[in-house]
């Protein structure tokens, strides 16, 4: 791959992520589905256990179909204080590869919840595998390993 | 420049609660707003409920497989270390210097031959005895500590420890009762159903800093009136709901407790239509994220355990975990979450616990709902320190009840309560 094309990748995948995040921010869920193969693994994990190898994630999601589940809770299960996120996404790396491209990330998303001061909720890196579709990029893995290990109350929306 | 007594003014206020320090008359169907957030009365609770003669959770045995490894942890808000020595022998010991006060233990988990504070390096072998102070003798035969320093008597504080089937406690008491008297035989016996002496393994942590006092974790679980109500993926998917066999059991002095409920159908029945919040037509996508297998004796298929004071032991469907309550001030608690499984799981149990692990934590579709409606229980009584709840679900009394329409055992929790910290 030349230079140029290596160059125009990244920015097509800097643009992927950028939209995936305002996806989530706009609370547009079937858009935030959208950026998912139908057998995708999405884990929200700290880095805690992910760097002395325990399992554990905080969100583990092994489908499209369990992360439906997952937008099911936030809008008709789970009790939760209104709030919004933002996220800030940036330093993505590429490295293309023969069956799927492999990027990272770091991201920064903040929580606006009402009546409080905007604070910091998570700051971290997507570790994602990405393939090509017709209607463009989906993710076949996105881990979202965030460095803060303590989570400010609770966590509702997706990373 | 004229002396003034600085000390002496400062220490008056806090001798006395800056509230009402009086319990309502009603006694424990009431909980007055005040002890949710009166800095007196939370540092009493260090002192009587934390430091006083009951076992606190610190760890999992299998969390310090080797001799020198070690753990930080908490009893009370006061920061512990778990040491496992040469022999096998576990300490717990304060992280903090004899010399000045400093927390020299600053990694979760590690191995070590000894630890050195890292101000003045005093050092301190595995059983948190004194070994090394630098410079002790002095310099060129100047300076040194007095001839008659006793090292003996400036090792790290200790605390008692126990040990029950891969569980470690420990106590600020000299003397505790062992901690299977402590637990009494009815709650020992819960405890037994999922530490039955098989080796454990953990998962993973989940760690949460919620804004609220930590006695509302503590009553949350020992509250089975909200499970219906509140957790509308609980009751939905029939995990826990008030039409299905439930029981409420304590220890006798109500300060453990259980709450005990066998999964049930995903129906609508006469009990169900105070539940305005079940979805009957609800189904999953992916229906391995629930995918319960039976694996404890008995028909229950959920035990929540509140073990007094810092503990609750969560046995939902196949997603086990510590939950250890770290007060952090009166308006604030840490809930450290250690999700475990056993050693001999196969491949197939460790994937179903970690999946329906997604019920559980901070991002939990049933806990999740807790850690935001205890903030909202916070800020609704602090400003209201002179009123307070009342609890007359179930009657007025700490019977033990084979249902869960009750708030029997938030009031056996408040009976106890009230006896520790002297509160009548």
């Amino acid at each position: 791959m030349s230079r140029e094309e290596l160059l125009l990748l990244r920015i097509e995948v800097q643009d992927f992520l950028d939209s995936y995040g305002a996806a989530i921010d706009a609370g547009d869920w079937d858009k935030f589905l959208a950026c998912f193969a139908t057998d995708a693994e999405y884990q929200i994990i700290s880095r805690e256990n992910f760097d002395q190898g325990f399992p554990l994630a905080t969100v583990r999601c092994e489908s499209r179909k369990m992360l439906r589940d997952r937008v099911f809770g936030v809008e008709e299960t789970m009790m939760y204080e209104p709030r919004f996120t933002r996220h800030i996404i940036s330093g993505v790396r590429i490295d293309p590869s023969e069956d799927h491209l492999k990027a990272i990330a770091n991201y920064c998303v903040f929580e606006t919840i009402v009546d409080q001061e905007t604070k910091i909720l998570q700051v971290g890196r997507y570790d994602a595998n990405l393939i090509q579709e017709e209607s463009g990029f989906v993710f076949t893995k996105l881990h979202c390993i965030f460095d803060s290990v303590i989570v400010p109350n609770s966590l509702i929306y997706p990373i | 420049m004229p002396y003034v007594n600085l000390l002496e003014d400062r220490e008056t206020p806090l001798q006395k609660p800056t509230a009402t320090d009086h319990w309502p008359e009603e006694g424990i169907s009431r909980v007055p707003y005040w002890i949710y957030s009166d800095p007196a009365n939370y540092k009493r609770e260090q002192e009587k409920v934390f430091g006083g003669p009951h076992w606190n959770y610190v760890a999992l045995s299998c969390e310090l497989p080797n001799p020198g490894d070690f753990k930080r942890s908490y009893v009370g808000d006061k920061p512990v270390v778990i040491v496992k020595d040469e022999n096998g022998k576990f300490y717990v010991f304060e992280n903090r210097c004899a010399h000045r006060g400093v927390q020299f233990c600053r990694e979760r988990l590690g191995n070590t031959k000894r630890f050195v504070c890292p101000y003045h390096q005093w050092s301190y072998d595995l059983s948190g005895d004194l070994i090394g102070v630098p410079f002790r003798r002095g310099v060129k035969g100047q300076g040194g500590m007095p001839e008659n320093f006793d090292r003996k008597a400036h090792g790290l504080r200790q605390l008692s420890v126990a040990e029950r089937n891969g569980v470690l406690f420990a106590s600020f008491a000299d003397k505790p009762s062992t901690i299977e008297a402590y637990l009494g035989e009815r709650m020992l016996g819960y405890f037994n159903r999922v530490f039955d002496g098989r080796e454990l393994q953990v998962l993973g942590y989940q760690r949460q800093d919620i804004p609220a006092n930590w006695k509302l974790m503590f009553e949350n679980i020992k509250d089975p009136y909200h499970a219906s109500l509140l957790h509308v993926f609980l009751v939905t998917f029939g995990l826990f709901r008030a039409d299905q066999p439930s029981a409420v059991h304590m220890d006798d002095y109500g300060r453990h407790a259980c709450l005990i409920s066998s999964k049930g159908d995903q129906k609508a029945t006469t009990a169900t239509k105070d539940m305005e919040n079940l979805k009957t037509d609800l189904i999953l996508n992916d229906d391995r994220l629930l995918d319960p297998k039976r694996e404890f004796p008995g028909t229950a298929t959920v035990v929540m355990q509140t073990l007094w004071p810092n503990l609750i032991v969560q046995q939902q469907s196949n997603t086990l975990a510590m939950r250890h309550i770290v007060p952090q001030g009166p308006n604030k608690f840490r809930l450290d979450w250690t999700f475990f499984g056993y050693k001999n799981d196969d491949e197939e149990m460790v994937r179903r616990r970690l999946r329906q692990a997604n019920l559980m934590g901070a991002a939990g579709f049933v806990s999740a709902d807790d850690s935001e409606v205890m903030k909202f229980s916070q800020e609704g009584v602090v400003p209201y320190q002179r009123d307070e709840g009342i609890m007359e679900m179930g009657g007025l009394g700490t019977s033990e009840e084979e249902h869960m329409v009750t708030e029997s055992a938030i009031r056996g929790f408040y009976g106890y309560y009230r006896k520790v910290m002297g509160l009548f």
